[in-house]
């Protein structure tokens, strides 16, 4: 299924799983929520409410990342939010430090392992990449150091 | 949220001894709650008795004396095949249930299947730190609940458990 350039060509539905986190929504996200039916895109929702499309979208992105909203089936994907250059760089130096030159490789072989890529690595995904990297670090103490600068950064980002 | 539940005091515990072990439970309890999908975590001994418990829901402490019962139970039951497990994680329809040892305790969380098991585990892995490096503490709780096998023996297993017990004894 490809991946659509942006949220408001997605066609979402309802979801049925149980919420993460309690969830409060203005208005303007019910009106969005009362026209999610599986058929129409978020795009087509924003015209037939008569709300601007990057509000819509926004709402959209919100009610999704809350679990709200699953793709429905024959849409295009969303666009994943990926991290930026400069986790990148994070994990590089706390790594390097533990563990030395071999870090850059670690890091490269465990995105691949992951099956995905730097350039587009998915938000959702870095908690999994940090803890896989930080299995490399033999010393206890110096994997819990690791793992501590790098769950601020995770919370961060 | 539930209001939390603290080990109230006992023969076993009671002064510094419980006031430490509150102290060191809340503080690893409040660093899981923070993570997105907790619903709630219980910490209990190595008899599976509720130590403290944090959460969304109001559970009563015979319910989490019982889930803590059985996970010791689980943990022991492995560590009489001569295994040494660190975490657990059982997964259902749209809950998780994930547990972890503590050296003389044990901690249990339950979320919604879509938490973040890998953000959960690195939380834990810094959080149960304090908890498992204090020394004193350790010892008290091993004082107090010395053997997870204890949790293996007849009185404490239910009719089901007895059978299935019985039938693999019959297995060697």
């Amino acid at each position: 299924m490809a991946e659509a350039a942006n949220l408001s060509q997605v066609v979402f539905k309802l979801s049925n799983r149980e919420l993460a986190q309690d969830i409060n929504l203005k208005p303007e996200a019910w009106r969005v929520l009362a026209r999610i039916d599986g058929q129409h895109s978020v795009s087509q929702i924003a015209q037939g409410i008569g709300m601007d499309e990057a509000t819509a979208t926004r709402i959209a992105d919100i009610l999704y990342e809350a679990g709200m909203l699953e793709v429905a089936a024959g849409s295009v994907k969303p666009p994943r939010p990926s991290v930026n250059g400069s986790f990148f760089d994070q994990i590089s130096h706390e790594l390097t430090w533990s563990m030395g030159p071999i870090a850059e490789i670690i890091i490269s072989e465990e995105i691949k392992a992951l099956g995905e890529k730097r350039e587009h690595f998915p938000r959702a995904r870095i908690a999994e990449l940090v803890e896989r990297v930080g299995d490399a670090i033999a010393d206890e103490g110096e994997r819990a150091r690791f793992q501590r600068i790098m769950l601020e950064a995770i919370r961060k980002s | 949220m539930a209001r939390p539940i603290v080990k109230e005091p006992s023969a076993t515990w009671s002064g510094a001894r419980l006031k430490r072990l509150n102290q060191q439970t809340a503080a690893l309890l409040n660093q899981i709650q923070a993570v997105a999908g907790v619903q709630w975590a219980l910490v209990c001994d190595n008899h599976g008795k509720l130590l403290g418990a944090h959460g969304s829901a109001i559970l009563e402490r015979e319910v989490l004396d019982s889930v803590g019962l059985r996970v010791a139970q689980v943990f022991a039951s492995l560590e009489a095949r001569g295994g040494k497990p660190q975490l657990i994680e059982f997964c259902f329809d749209r809950k998780s249930l994930f547990t972890r040892d503590l050296g003389n305790a044990i901690v249990i969380i339950m979320g919604v299947a879509s938490m973040d098991m890998a953000l959960l585990r690195i939380v834990l892995n810094i959080a149960a730190l304090p908890f498992e490096q204090d020394s004193d503490l350790q010892g008290s709780l091993s004082e107090a609940a010395p053997s997870r096998a204890d949790t293996l023996e007849e009185k404490s297993l239910d009719a089901a458990a007895r059978r299935l017990a019985k039938g693999m004894r019959s297995q060697g």
